[in-house]
């Protein structure tokens, strides 16, 4: 992939989607949200945050439109996976925890389904700067806490990120144990950068996550390896 | 019912309380620790070194033990400082009303 630019700029011609953000819709929302997150005197220093973690510096990464993540269409189209297994699976309820970074993808599961939406710092900047007076929305949420006590009720279609489990990879079980028979549980940026694919990764939370899921009995589970990794359980 | 920041903070709270007593602090001082000591008792736990913290490139060139523990410690470390940024975001959104 000698130029990546006009490798995804050829992707983007071929395909034909619903709700996929475009980079000027991803560098409009998240410089809002840059400008609040500087004003909160969030300690940047390498001892405090490490050297690059997508969760921290997501809002940095996609504000500036010369930054390369705004420079080709891969950026945006990695969301993809979620949107075409939602509108394959048609589901009558739906669950999700980052409308902040993939406010196109919540939109359309909150007009095709009943959403709901989990407490966290993603429905406060989603809710802050994200939302549009002139729209309507639906959502339900719900609390961490209820998640991970088995109380949230249940669902035809969560969409999580890694970022939600991976300090306990077990808790990964309790977003699959939410599934209805039939559901699918999308789950993404779980490639750790791709040293998942790595020897020694099978000592890692990333390999844990994906053990936990293929250990359970109802369970199916498939991994799209390209970009930030995607896996896909689908509960039997 | 809209973004509730009391209960992401104490959720967020609960697991930062559960790895200070991880790493061998007391978890009644969250208030008070700074995360130059949380991440210094993190890395006192175990001593191997990791070749980047935010990078696991090359762990796998190393033996079975050492490669456990160099996940367990990047992965505890992670832990640590993801939570204390969203409680950072958290606190901002209080302070917001």
């Amino acid at each position: 992939m000698v130029n990546s630019k006009e490798f995804f700029s050829n992707i983007e011609e071929i395909v034909k989607f619903y709700h996929v953000e475009n980079a000027q819709d991803m560098v409009d929302r998240t410089g809002d949200i840059k400008q609040y997150l500087d004003t909160l005197s969030i300690d940047k220093r390498k001892v405090a945050v490490g050297q690059f973690d997508v969760l921290v510096w997501y809002f940095d990464m996609f504000s500036s439109e010369t930054t390369m993540w705004n420079q080709n269409f891969s950026s945006t189209y990695g969301g993809s996976q979620y949107e075409l297994s939602f509108l394959t699976k048609n589901p009558t309820t739906s669950l999700m925890s980052f409308p902040a970074w993939n406010t196109g993808l919540a939109k359309l599961m909150d007009q095709k389904s009943d959403l709901t939406l989990i407490n966290g710092y993603q429905l406060d900047l989603f809710e802050s700067f994200c939302k549009k007076e002139s729209e309507t929305w639906n959502y339900d949420t719900v609390l961490r806490q209820q998640v991970e006590a088995g109380t949230a009720g249940l669902y035809d279609f969560i969409a999580i990120n890694s970022y939600d489990v991976i300090h306990d990879p077990t808790l990964v079980v309790s977003f699959f144990d939410m599934l209805n028979a039939g559901g699918l549980l999308v789950n993404g940026h779980t490639n750790n950068s791709a040293h998942l694919y790595d020897d020694g990764a099978e000592f890692s939370p990333y390999y844990e996550m994906h053990q936990k899921l293929k250990q359970l009995d109802n369970s199916l589970v498939y991994h799209d390896y390209t970009v930030m990794g995607t896996t896909i359980a689908i509960k039997m | 019912m809209a973004y509730n920041a009391e209960q992401d903070l104490k959720y967020i709270d609960s697991n930062l309380t559960f790895l200070m007593y991880v790493v061998g602090l007391d978890g009644n001082n969250l208030d008070s620790v700074t995360i130059d000591d949380f991440i210094g008792a993190a890395r006192d736990m175990v001593k191997v070194t990791l070749q980047t913290e935010g990078d696991l490139a090359g762990v796998q060139s190393i033996d079975p033990i050492s490669s456990f523990l160099k996940n367990q410690k990047h992965s505890l470390i992670t832990s640590i400082r993801r939570f204390w940024y969203l409680r950072t975001l958290a606190m901002g959104a209080i302070s917001r009303g």
